[in-house]
This record gives C-alpha cells, structure tokens and sequence, in this order.
C-alpha cells in the first residue's frame, strides 16, 4: 500500500504492507534508527516518537494508520546542529548513561513540557510511567526535565556537568560521546546494517524438557525470501559452549568439550534432546526479518515431552527427571566454604539461635535492547568479524575461535557498537552468537540476528534463584557468634561459561557482610534444572549474601529485643581491624562501617521511627523501616585469586598508551564500556595525570584490532579499579619515558628533570630546558637522536593487577508504608550512604548509584522470572507480565557518600558500578517486616507483593479491617 | 513485528465502513492500539482491518440536550480534557487514572466496547454503572443498545454482521454523586480490581446504589443484589461490612492474571466498595 506522511519536516512516499509497524517503517525503511525496539509491547517507551505532536509508542501503531500525518523523531529535535533544550539538559544532568532509553524518554518529555510547562516531581514521574529505563534510576531524568523546563522558559540555569575540559579527578565532567546518544545518532547491534546483508531467525523449544522425534524444514524452506534454513544436520562440526569456571576444590560435574581443555555446555542447536526452553532447533536466513520470522513459524517439530524439574531443591532428590547423562543427580557443584563443624558447634553453644529459610528469587536481567549480532566473512583473506553487544568482546574472539569454530584467533575480530545496559547478562557467550558468525561464513554474505522480547526471555541467562536454610546465633547482648547457610542454587539447564562460579565465592565468602562473625559457613549444591541457565547480574552474588545477614541480622534483632541498628553498630567490623580477615577467604582492605551506618540513620529520621508509625497509623498506613548494611568486594582481578577461585582466565587490568607527533593521546583500555562513561573517568585519570586538557585525549575501547593484546572487560564493578588504574600507570610509564629522553636532550641528570603542566622541564634552567609532551612525542616519532637503548615513539603497553581486591561498602535505609485496606506498598523515603573509594566523577558515580538502588526496588517488590511447572516455558516473557520499576515508584532518593580510599590500587578507588545494589533489597524487606512486626510477620520471600502481604496476614488469622 | 498478512483499507464514510465490514471476515480499527498488541501477539487472524481513521462523524464530543454523545474513535485524551465528560464523575476518575500520554491518545472509547485489555475496563465499568446507551448502525439501520446489555451478550459477538458502534450516549443519572475506585497492580496502571459507584442518599441513608466492578472480571459486572441489599441502609462501616460479607455467596467469578488468589481480589472488591461509599 502507498504511505504518504511528513517525518521530520520531510514528505515520504513508500509502498509497506498493511502490518507493518510504525517502528520498523521509521528504521528500515526511513533509516531512523534513533528509534528503540524494546518490549515491542508499549510497554517501556524506548520506540517513543510524536505522532501529530503527540506522544506515541511506535510499535503499537501501524505504519499505514499514519497516512498524512506528521512524525518528529528523535532526529527532529536539534536543529541547525544545536541539541534541543531538553537533550541539552538530558546530557548537563547525567541522565543519560548507556542511552538506549533516553531517545523514548526524550521524546515523551517533549510533549510533557508543551502541555505542561513547569511540571511538579510528581507529574513527571507519572507522565514518564510508560518510559522504562532500567539503569538511570529516574532520578536524573527527572532532575533533567525540570531543568529543561526551565531552559525553555528562558530561565538561565547552571548545569551540573562541566565542559569536557575539567581535569581533576573528583569533577563531574559531562559525559563523552553523549551527544550521539541524545541525538539518536549512535547506532546500537539492531541498527547495523551491511551491503546484501541477510537476517536471521532462530527457533526455540516450546518445551522445557522434550526429545526432539523429528524437524521438517520443508516449508520454511519455500518461503519467500528464504535463502537457507539451517538444522543440527548441518552444524556436527561446532563444538559446544566452552565452561570457563572450575572451581579446583570443590566437586563438580559438567559436560564433555571436544578441546579436552575445558568442560562443555550446550551446543548451537539441540539434537536429540531439549533441556529448556530457550534450546534452539533451526534458523532460518531470509532476505528480511519479517521473511525470516514468517518462515520461523512454518518449522514443524515432532516432541515427546519430559517431565519437567524447576526447583533447585527437588532436582538433587531421588527420582528426579534427571538432565545430563554425565551429571548423576543433577548435582553441577558441591562445595562449602567456611568451618563446617566450627560453625556447628557455635551455633549448639549460643544462648540464641534464629532460623529462616530464604528464597532469593529467580531474576530476569530484561535489559530494555535485546542481544543482537551482525556477523561477515571475508573469503578473499578469511577475516572474520562479529559485532555484538556484549561486555566481553575479547573472551569472545578467545572462546568462539579456540573452543567453538575452530578458526584462527587472529582471524577473528570482534567489535561492540553502541550497547544498551546489560545487568550482566551480556557478560556471557550464548550459541547464538557464534551460529550467525558461522553462517555468515557457509552462505558468504553478511547475517543480522536480532533477538525478540520473547526469544530473550528464553535464551539469555536469568540470575539469582536460591534456596537458603540460614542460621544466626550470639549473644543476648546482641553479638553475633555464627552464621551458617546451606544453600540450593538452580543453574537452569547448562553451565554457562564463568557463570559457575557466581554461587560459589561471590556469596560464600560475603556472608558476614560488614560484620565480624567468629565462625561462618556456606554450603551450596549448584544444581541442573529445566530453566533457563542462569548468570551473574547486577550485585551478583553479593546481593544473595547480603540479603542474607541483612534479613538474618534484622531477625536476630528482633529475638533479643534489640534495635537492629545497635546490633549492627555492635557487630560491625571496627575501624582499627583493617585490613580485615574476614574468615571466609576475603581481606576488606579498608572502611568505616559505624559511620556511614549513622550518617544514613541520622538523614533517615531514624529515631523518629515510632512517633512516623504512629502518625501512619492516622492514615491507615502502617510504616516501617528498614536497615541494609553492606560490604562488596569488587574490583576484579586479583588474577592469581581468581584462577584459584576456577577462573580460566586472568584478571588483570591492560592498557596501551600513544602520544601522537600530533600531542594527542590516545588510549586504549581493556574495560568494555555499556553505560559506566568510562570514556570519561578515564580521560579524567589521562588528564590529571598527564596534567594536559581532557580534550586532548582519545580512550578507545569496544574493538580487538584495537592496540592491545587482550582486554579482561567490565564486570563486577572493576573497571575504574583496575583497567583505570591500568590507565594511571600508562600515563606515569610515558612520562617517565619522556622525562629519560628529555635528561638525554637537556644533558641533564634525570633527577633534574621534572614533568609539570604537561610539560619535560630541566630543573636547573627551566626556561630553556622545556619541552611540551608534543614535542617529545615528535621528536621520539623522528628517532634521530635517541639515548642508548631506547626505542621510539611514545607509547607503552601496561598491566595493572591488584594484589587484593577492594571493598566499597555503606547503609541504605528504606522507609515504606502499607495500606492497611490493600496492602500496596508505598516506598516513602530511601536514604543510600555509600563508600567507594576516591571518586573521579560523582555525578557518574550517582548515576549508577541511582541505578543499583531502581534495580533492588524491583527486586524486593515486583521482579520474578515465573514458569509454567508443567512445560518449563518461561511465562514472563515481555514487560507487561514482568514487572520492572517504573519512575513513578520510587521517591526521591537520597544519597550521601563518605570517602575511604582503598589500599588495594594506588588511585584509592573501589568498585562503583554494581555494588551499591545488594543492601536495597534487604533495607526494603526489612522495612516491610517491620511495618508488620506488631503482627508477628517475620519474613516473607521477595517480591513482596501486596497479595503476599495480605496472604501472610490470612494465615496469621488476623483480623485487620475485614 | 506482526506475523499475520492481511489487507487494509480506511473507508471515507460510514456506509463504506458497513458494506466493508459485511463482506469480510475483518477486524475494525477504532483508532486504538489495542488492536496492534493483538495482532503481535497473534490472538487474531483477521483477513482484513477496516480503520476508521478517515470518517471525522466518529471522532466526537457534543451535547444533546441532557446526553452526552462520544464518538468511537474519541481518544481518551480529548475526553480528559473535555469540561462536558468531567460533569460525570465516574467516568473522569476512571479516565484520570490513566496517565500514561501513549494510552491516553491512542485509546480511544471505541476500544472499551471493541477490545479486551486493562486500559479499556475501567472506562467499561464507568460506562454500564451510567447506563451509557450504543447507538448501533448496520445494514437493517439504526439500533439503541445499553452498554450493559453488550457487555452481559458477549461484547462485540452481540453486534450483527456489518454492525458498527456509531456513539456512545452518557446521560446524567438520578444519583448526587459517583465515584470511580480502583487499585493498580504496583502502581504501574493496571488495574487488578476497580469499582464504579453511583450513589444517591438521604441523610445518612443510602436510597440507590449502583456498583460495577472492572478489571477484576472478565468484563463489566453490575453487583445488582448487593445494591439491592444496600439499598435503605445506613451508611455505617459495620452495616456496610455485614452487606459486603453476604457478597461471599453472590456468584462472582473473579480473575486477573496478575493475581494468584481469588480470596484477595474478593477483598480488595470490599475495600474499594467500602471507600467509595465512605467518600460519596
């Protein structure tokens, strides 16, 4: 059909089928690609464009119902190359991070301030509660839309960021490469395109647990557009998944890997057999997507169905639908950590002991971008190269060649475009990605593969998901004497390549948080199951663990009859004790637990809690708060540490230095930035330390043909700790190389040498003796006259690899309010008190605060991955059956910071990036188990749902209201 | 992206619209999005939509004398923003609890009678509890029917081939005030349980009830004998509790997909019954 309509200011004509969506006519036929597919259920907002000046999920309108009307996209706003006042306050108030979102988010924003030019906190976040964004924690969005309220009423305000030629470390420096993001001009994997590009489709399972009789491609294979369909048949030369993660002292069972290097995991499509849902059977390679999608549905699979197991608990049990044939009892691992009969012991000999059985549910990362993968090969020179959104571009280019295809490493480049969040998700290697890379070889054209909202709800790791039999004992004084946990981690159907380890030391060494516990112990079975593999995410680990102490601290409290933050205060690690052994393998390397614990209790109106209550009680409300203290460790190498945790892999941190003849700077980092403005924090670091403006300075990043041998990436809040302490050493490495020449040229001593200002100085005769880094740089580039031994340019290749990791730590208080008729929650106050080290910029470092607490509330009150236990088919699969936060939920968060440097890396910083989130959950839980407390409610399993809530009251017989 | 091919065409009249949708097995696009999110998701398979978009007579807001006229392609946010709709209570509270701008601008009050979904039941429930009349328009001509009766014949099956909702018709009911109540399931705009009441009383008595309940069955429900019951009561937390509890053994099937357990959606029906009556 003809679609006639005005997009931007400009007139388009198109023939489109009658069910194309507007989406898809604004991104694959207009090349608007600003545009978002998210949920592809209007549910997130990221597709948001105005239709007839009217905000508009564009996937959730035809293309055709838009004949004659007039579109602005994203890319309609600036003009004449200036941001519009609103993307211009998106960017000054950091509320943009991995951008994904913000194009929707903006674009809503601009109907708001039209309709309604000064806005109160509360109408924006009810406006905004169709616009996810799962890492901005709509704090800084908000503050963003008043500023640009008030930009665009003429009000001059001052920006919190500063132009990008700060220097100094602690500055909030505006984000780089931000503008791309606000503009809609940054191209993420889904708006990638190549010449004769083809699209793939996969198929998965609609059984969790099936033997697959037989396939039949016939059809599909006689659709239009279809150019191949490919089987099991055709991919017996692909090796499995690789598994990266075996712990050396604990028993464990995987799969069998061909490399007899490492163990297996799943193989690209299942072959006799499916083990869960997400296990693919045959993709399709079309022309289109649509053409692809389309022939997808015509496959015809023949199953008998199994019976399903989906709990952790009952697949380790006797007569339980068993997985592998390698793996008797499901059992992948077995293994404790701690003194098993110590902790037994102390637990029989303490005056109180508390039990509770804790479930920490099963997680969907559900990062609004979905996976994708855009694959070419080159016959001519046999070059391969993958973009990807992933966090792990060099493991990729490592695992993919060495232990799936069998090709050359050096063949093999891998690049990462722009990426939306990933909550950890993108930190693994799925058999998606290396199947379009090698179909892309067998049919010689480029392939695209972009996952649906569905498909990703079946195939990309989930998280969290453990049984916790825990007990607390101590004192009647209040100190705690052990701590034990048996535990069931379920790891769905396949180990997923480092995913192992997650249950394994990231909680059994965290579970005395920020306490000293004499006698500690966790035991874990790591156990198969028919759901989908699970990984780390956001807090991982950490947050199971500190869930833990924090619930079993608040119940320990409520025993004795004490105030559980005078039992926290009395248990906390005291400040003379660091570094801190803490019995269970980690040494925190510094802190002051007690004063961030009575910061966050003195903003909170901590000791007006009972006079709150009863004022809530007034209104029907009952009030509560709640106490999550924590300590997590980051900052992720040691090396020798972790390969003795199971990591196949080092740890440490890389980076390559280049001073141009030009006096740029070039730096390439081995961190892998998705959101964390490394580009930024690192330039800072380059900048102070090379004492040159900001602007002079590239960090490159996200492309293995970058110079440097490999880059371990970013995950579990390392980066800044140590790929930006990788950094900081380059900077000091070519300094000092520009100081030995600088001596060489001056004939001076190189004590006399001094580097100032960005400049070599001859001490004794400073005037004369002077030489910019540019010249040095030109002049090592020229190499005529070098000193003996030196080689030219200046550049250097260094390692940073930290001889401990460091532990940022801190107190969040959460106070809500439950309605006494309907149970909702209502989370009123949230006050977070955090310690990360030295911080570079604290407007990022709020950023992803605010992110870590969005993603805690969501756990605590509304996020569980649901199955159906009679198919094992995953039945939250898109954002109206999985419940993230939404900005109307949260209140306006506070956050105060204390700043203890880390001994553990020679900037002093900590890990920032996903540790703040594990007390959120807890302060929440807490605070809804006291606001029940007078009903004798002492725990209820996340999310805490007002049916729960009601349904706990039920079983209690009491009698509120009705 | 939307699996299912069909044709698509966007009459200029309403006579076209009826000569079209009598030949075709086809779905009519009332302006809303609703329609979109069911054919992504497949749960329709029509040979052709028939849109609505280009007859201007369907997209309304006027008055007649005491009745209020709607269109079927009016959005819902025109009507948000129309001083005509906000005379009547119960119907704006049910409007104003949306707040998401995409819902409100592409919903539109058609969609209530045309298609299921969270977004249109509380406008359902606004609709029956006033007794909003259709003005139905077909081959054989022009129909009257109440907007209840729709809802109890089956929703749309009740229309005849080639049957369209031409307007929807609210005149003021004899009751001084009204009320739409609802919860949402985590705030995030769905309603799990909503209920629209109309109340007249002298003193402290209630003399007429009208309660609807939404979003917590599977369609608009009129509790007829609980408003006979309440009828002559006192409006007293205790004889109101005694009312609801006899609610127990009135046949509701209660649902949502959103909550496990009937017994809570039973409760939270007292509740909003009982606020809405505390606050009228």
């Amino acid at each position: 059909m003809a679609l006639n309509n005005k997009i931007n200011g400009r007139e388009y004509s198109a023939e489109v089928e009658p069910r194309l969506l507007l989406v898809d006519f604004l991104r694959d036929y207009i090349g608007l690609t600003g545009t978002k597919v998210g949920c592809n259920s209007g549910s997130c907002g990221v597709c948001t464009v105005l239709v007839g000046g009217k905000t508009t999920k564009s996937c959730q309108i035809l293309a055709i119902e838009t004949e004659g009307l007039e579109i602005t996209t994203i890319e309609g706003l600036a003009q004449s190359g200036e941001l519009h006042p609103i993307q211009a306050a998106f960017w000054e108030n950091f509320a943009v991070q991995n951008g994904f979102s913000s194009p929707g988010t903006i674009m809503s924003v601009v109907e708001l301030l039209q309709n309604n030019p000064d806005p109160t906190e509360k109408e924006i976040k009810d406006w905004l509660r169709g616009n996810l964004t799962r890492e901005t924690g709509y704090e800084q969005v908000v503050k963003a839309t008043k500023a640009a309220a008030a930009k665009l009423a003429g009000q001059t305000s001052s920006p919190n960021g500063k132009a990008s030629n700060g220097t100094l470390i602690g500055e909030s420096v505006k984000t780089r490469n931000t503008q791309k993001l606000v503009t809609g001009e940054g191209k993420f994997i889904a708006d990638m395109e190549l010449p004769g590009m083809l699209h793939a489709a996969i198929l998965q399972s609609p059984h969790g647990h099936a033997i697959i009789k037989s396939i039949d491609i016939t059809e599909a294979e006689n659709m239009p557009g279809v150019v191949r369909v490919f089987t099991s048949k055709d991919t017996e030369q692909i090796m499995p998944m690789p598994v990266i993660w075996i712990p050396p002292f604990a028993e464990s069972h995987f799969l069998p890997h061909p490399s007899g290097i490492v163990p297996g995991s799943h193989t690209v499509f299942a072959k006799d057999r499916v083990r869960f849902v997400g296990d693919q059977l045959a993709a399709v390679v079309a022309e289109t997507r649509q053409q692809a999608y389309d022939a997808l549905t015509t496959i015809k699979v023949a199953y008998e169905p199994l019976p399903v197991v989906l709990d952790a608990e009952e697949a380790i049990r006797e007569g339980a639908p068993q997985l592998h044939e390698t793996v008797p009892n499901n059992l992948m691992i077995h293994t404790i950590f701690g003194d098993k009969e110590a902790t037994k012991n102390a637990i029989e000999g303490s005056e109180m002991v508390v039990e509770q059985k804790i479930y920490n549910q099963r997680m969907m990362h559900n990062t609004l971008e979905v996976r994708g993968v855009l694959a070419q090969h080159d016959p001519a020179t046999d070059q391969y190269t993958l973009w990807t959104n992933t966090q792990i571009p060099y493991p990729h280019r490592l695992l993919i060649s060495l232990y799936v295809l069998g090709i050359p490493y050096n063949k093999l480049r891998v690049i990462v475009p722009f990426m939306g969040e990933s909550n950890g998700c993108k930190g693994n290697l799925y058999p998606d990605t290396p199947l379009v890379l090698w179909m892309a070889k067998e049919l010689g054209k480029p392939i695209k593969w972009v996952d649906t909202r569905a498909g990703f709800a079946r195939n990309t790791a989930q998280s969290r998901d453990q049984i916790q039999y825990a007990k607390i004992a101590g004192t009647k004084e209040g100190k705690i004497m052990a701590l034990n946990c048996l535990a069931y981690s379920n790891a769905g159907a396949y180990p997923v390549i480092n995913a192992p380890g997650q249950p394994l030391a990231l909680i059994g060494r965290s579970i005395t948080g920020a306490y000293v516990i004499p006698n500690a112990c966790y035991e874990v079975n790591v156990v198969y199951t028919n759901k989908v593999p699970s990984a780390p995410m956001r807090g991982s680990g950490r947050a199971e663990a500190i869930f833990l102490i924090e619930r079993m601290i608040e119940l320990f409290a409520r025993e004795i009859g004490m105030d559980s933050a005078e039992v926290r205060r009395m248990n906390m690690v005291p400040n003379d004790q660091f570094p801190f052994e803490n019995g269970l393998g980690w040494t925190y390397d510094s802190g002051n637990y007690t004063k961030a614990l009575d910061i966050a209790l003195e903003k909170s109106g901590y000791a007006n809690l009972f006079a709150l209550k009863e004022e809530a009680k007034k209104r029907g409300k009952l009030l509560g708060m709640g106490i999550g203290s924590y300590v997590a460790v980051a900052g992720v190498g040691n090396s020798g540490k972790m390969g003795g945790e199971g990591l196949m892999s080092g740890t440490w941190g890389s980076a390559y230095i280049h001073v141009a003849p030009s006096g740029e700077v070039a730096i390439t980092t081995g961190a892998q930035p998705h959101g964390q403005s490394q580009d930024t924090t690192f330039a800072q670091i380059a900048a102070q330390e090379l004492q040159i403006p900001m602007d002079y300075i590239t960090i490159q990043h996200s492309d293995t043909d970058h110079p440097i041998s490999y880059g371990q990436a970013s995950y579990g809040s390392r980066s800044l700790s140590v790929e930006g302490v990788a950094v900081q050493k380059a900077c000091k490495k070519i300094i000092q190389k520009a100081k030995e020449y600088a001596a060489y040229a001056f004939k001076m001593p190189i004590d006399l040498i001094e580097y100032k200002e960005g400049k070599v100085i001859g001490t004794p005769a400073p005037d004369q003796a002077v030489m910019t880094l540019q010249q040095a740089a030109l002049m090592l580039w020229f190499g005529w006259d070098l000193p003996e031994g030196m080689d030219p340019a200046l550049e250097a290749t260094v390692y940073f690899d930290p001889k401990n990791f460091n532990f940022p730590f801190g107190t969040h208080i959460a106070m809500v309010e439950i309605d006494q008729e309907t149970y909702e929650v209502n989370l009123v106050k949230y006050v977070a008190v955090d310690d990360f080290g030295v911080v570079v910029n604290p407007e990022v470092v709020s950023g992803q605060t605010y992110g870590n607490i969005a993603l805690g509330i969501g756990q605590a009150l509304a996020e569980e991955a649901k199955y159906s236990p009679e198919t094992g088919q995953v039945i939250t699969d898109d954002l109206d059956s999985y419940h993230i936060a939404r900005a109307n939920w949260l209140p306006h968060i506070e956050l105060y910071r204390t700043e203890t440097p880390s001994p553990s890396n020679p900037l002093g910083v900590k890990g920032v990036g996903d540790v703040s989130n594990p007390p959120v959950a807890p302060a929440i839980v807490n605070a809804i188990c006291d606001a029940l407390a007078e009903y004798g409610v002492n725990h209820i399993d996340m999310p805490v749902t007002p049916e729960k809530i009601w349904q706990v009251l039920q079983d209690k017989t009491v009698a509120l209201s009705y | 992206m939307i699996l299912d091919q069909f044709d698509y065409i966007a009459p200029e009249t309403l006579e076209e619209v009826v000569q079209s949708i009598k030949d075709n097995e086809s779905e009519l696009m009332v302006g809303d999005q609703s329609l979109v999110g069911m054919l992504k998701k497949g749960n329709i398979h029509p040979k052709s939509v028939v849109s609505l978009r280009k007859v201007p007579s369907l997209n309304l807001i006027s008055e007649e004398g005491e009745t209020l006229i709607i269109g079927p392609t009016t959005p819902y946010s025109e009507l948000i923003q129309s001083s005509a709709v906000n005379r009547y209570t119960t119907l704006a509270e049910a409007l104003h609890s949306i707040s998401d701008p995409h819902l409100l601008h592409h919903s539109t009050i058609g969609g209530a009678f045309y298609y299921e979904g969270d977004i249109h039941t509380r406008v359902a429930a606004a609709l029956v509890a006033t007794d909003a009349e259709l003005s139905v328009l077909g081959p054989e001509g022009e129909r009257q029917m109440k907007a209840a009766s729709f809802f109890e014949g089956g929703g749309i099956s009740h229309l005849l081939s080639g049957e369209i909702i031409r307007c929807i018709k609210v005149i003021n009911m004899p009751f001084q005030s009204s009320t739409y109540q609802y919860v949402s399931y985590l705030n995030s705009g769905k309603i799990i349980c909503g209920a629209a009441v109309l109340l007249k009383k002298s003193g402290n008595t209630i003399d007429l009830i009208r309660i609807v309940l939404s979003g917590c069955t599977s369609g608009p429900i009129r509790l007829r004998t609980l408003e006979a019951d309440l009828a002559g009561k006192e409006i007293e937390q205790k004889i109101i509790n005694n009312s609801l509890d006899r609610l127990d053994h009135e046949a509701l099937d209660l649902r949502s997909e959103l909550i496990s357990n009937k017994a809570y959606l039973r409760h939270l029906v007292k509740v909003l019954i009982t606020r809405a009556i505390m606050k009228l």
